[in-house]
């Protein structure tokens, strides 16, 4: 069931009485506790899977980009960027992830270099090696995440 | 890699280039209700921009009569899509019929600029300069991440397509054509028949372009649609090799029957010329007689129905028949 006010899932039918006469209606456990002013409304969290999302600027919702590829104004892609990689994604044949891989050639090489010049800055001054050894371990981990392991 | 760019030995096989750039105005809607109300005005504004650039002409696709509509689609510069849009759409294009834009189709604006034979990187240049001032003039849907911001998602990152039409009729005959069409898939280019998505090859004619919009420079993407058509041309040569060494004299047969029917018939309808032009360009391949390449596309184009309508004023199918047999006949008088 969905709810009334909010369009999630999970809802329950509320049964009321007013003015003698018995209503219906479908909220979420959220929105029955905000009516009944018992909590504060929770900030809506952008998900990818909140379909119901619309742009601003010319009312297409999220889900309607998804499934036709049609964005319907600048400002649908200024407000759902994020969400929109893996469909630009799909419609562009892996040309997002062709260009992150060079992203993450560059990355590595980049905290490589780094560690490298840490590593010769601590040969030729002992005093240096406290200085460096948390930035180098950061960088450890940064490249390890990025499947380099410099031992 | 310099090799490929030496597109002279193809034009037997490269028919055009066109490179095309597809773009948004941030201050208009893409599509939709909203759009049809208020892109009319995108019209105008662009077709100010450009007029100091060249001699422009607007051609507004609301009272576009289906025969003028027709022909404009016959040569390639309108697609069905912006055919069918009769609120807003418009074509403008200068007075050599080498740089169009399209206005109000998928996009608020489809640059195009064609060339003979394989050109990319010169139908580049050209549109390139235009689209600069375009782009200084008028506010562009623009990410900074993402590059240009198109309507269809299939296009968001350059906006270009560069595409090349090929004359492929060996490897049709050979039955490789499958085989190529989907090669070339797989390394992220689409094969279409000669009137863009979802048409047959007619004439054997065949577009390649590039798949992908994102993650590559203009440069990449002109290049690389550039050296998947000299590897197409050099598998159509070939093939055109072992059909003339298997039987030379019967190949040389056919493509003189054609030549024969085409220089002398007086009437002459669209698909006996369609089949007989391919032996008559093949013909001028193996050097049977002197008919240039451009020579030979640009009757191709010109033979078809709404452009004689068009151009000869005439209107009823056997008066384009006839037509058509003076024309050809005209054109190939002095190529033996």
């Amino acid at each position: 069931m969905v709810c009334k006010r909010c369009n999630n899932e999970g809802a329950i039918a509320y049964r009321y009485i007013k003015d003698g006469k018995e209503y219906q209606v479908e909220l979420c456990h959220d929105c029955y506790n905000l009516l009944l002013g018992r909590q504060e409304p929770a900030p809506k969290k952008k998900s990818f899977f909140d379909i119901n999302l619309r742009c601003p600027g010319c009312g297409t919702s999220l889900d309607e980009i998804r499934r036709t590829g049609y964005i319907g104004c600048a400002d649908c892609f200024k407000n759902f960027k994020n969400e929109l990689v893996p469909v630009i994604d799909a419609f562009q044949n892996r040309a997002i992830s062709r260009s992150r891989e060079i992203q993450k050639e560059k990355d590595v090489m980049i905290l490589a270099g780094e560690y490298e010049h840490l590593m010769a800055e601590n040969l030729s001054s002992p005093a240096n090696c406290a200085k460096n050894a948390r930035r180098l371990k950061d960088i450890k981990l940064k490249l390890l995440a990025l499947g380099v392991d410099v031992g | 890699m310099a090799d490929y760019l030496n597109a002279e030995q193809y034009g037997f096989c490269a028919v055009s280039s066109r490179v095309r750039l597809a773009r948004n105005l941030a201050d208009y809607p893409f599509f939709g209700p909203q759009a049809n109300r208020l892109n009319g005005e995108i019209v105008e504004k662009v077709y100010r921009t450009l007029k100091p650039l060249d001699t422009f002409s607007v051609v507004y696709m609301n009272d576009l009569p289906d025969l003028q509509a027709g022909y404009l689609r016959e040569k390639y510069f309108i697609s069905p899509l912006l055919a069918e849009n009769r609120v807003n759409g418009a074509l403008i294009i200068n007075k050599d019929e080498t740089f169009s834009c399209m206005v109000n189709e998928e996009d608020h604006l489809r640059e195009q600029c064609f060339t003979e034979g394989l050109n990319l990187f010169k139908a580049y240049e050209i549109i390139a300069v235009k689209d600069k001032i375009l782009s200084d003039r008028m506010n562009f849907a623009r990410d900074k991440d993402f590059g240009y911001i198109t309507t269809c998602m299939s296009n968001v990152g350059t906006g270009m397509r560069a595409s090349v039409m090929l004359f492929l009729p060996a490897l049709h005959a050979t039955g490789k054509m499958n085989e190529v069409i989907a090669e070339m898939k797989q390394k992220g280019f689409t094969v279409r028949g000669v009137f863009g998505e979802g048409s047959r090859g007619e004439g054997y004619m065949y577009q390649i372009s590039n798949e992908v919009t994102f993650g590559f420079t203009e440069n990449e993407i002109l290049k690389t649609v550039s050296y998947a058509a000299c590897k197409i041309c050099d598998l159509e040569l070939d093939e055109r090799h072992k059909i003339f060494d298997f039987d030379p004299l019967r190949t040389e047969d056919e493509c003189m029957r054609a030549y024969g029917v085409l220089a002398n018939c007086k009437l002459l309808d669209y698909g006996e010329f369609a089949s007989l032009w391919v032996k008559l360009a093949l013909g001028a391949y193996y050097g049977f007689y002197n008919l240039k390449p451009n020579l030979l596309y640009r009757l191709f184009i010109n033979m078809r129905p709404a452009i004689i309508s068009y151009h000869e004023g005439v209107f009823t199918s056997r008066d384009r028949d006839i037509h058509r047999a003076k024309l050809v006949s005209e054109t190939l008088r002095g190529a033996l």
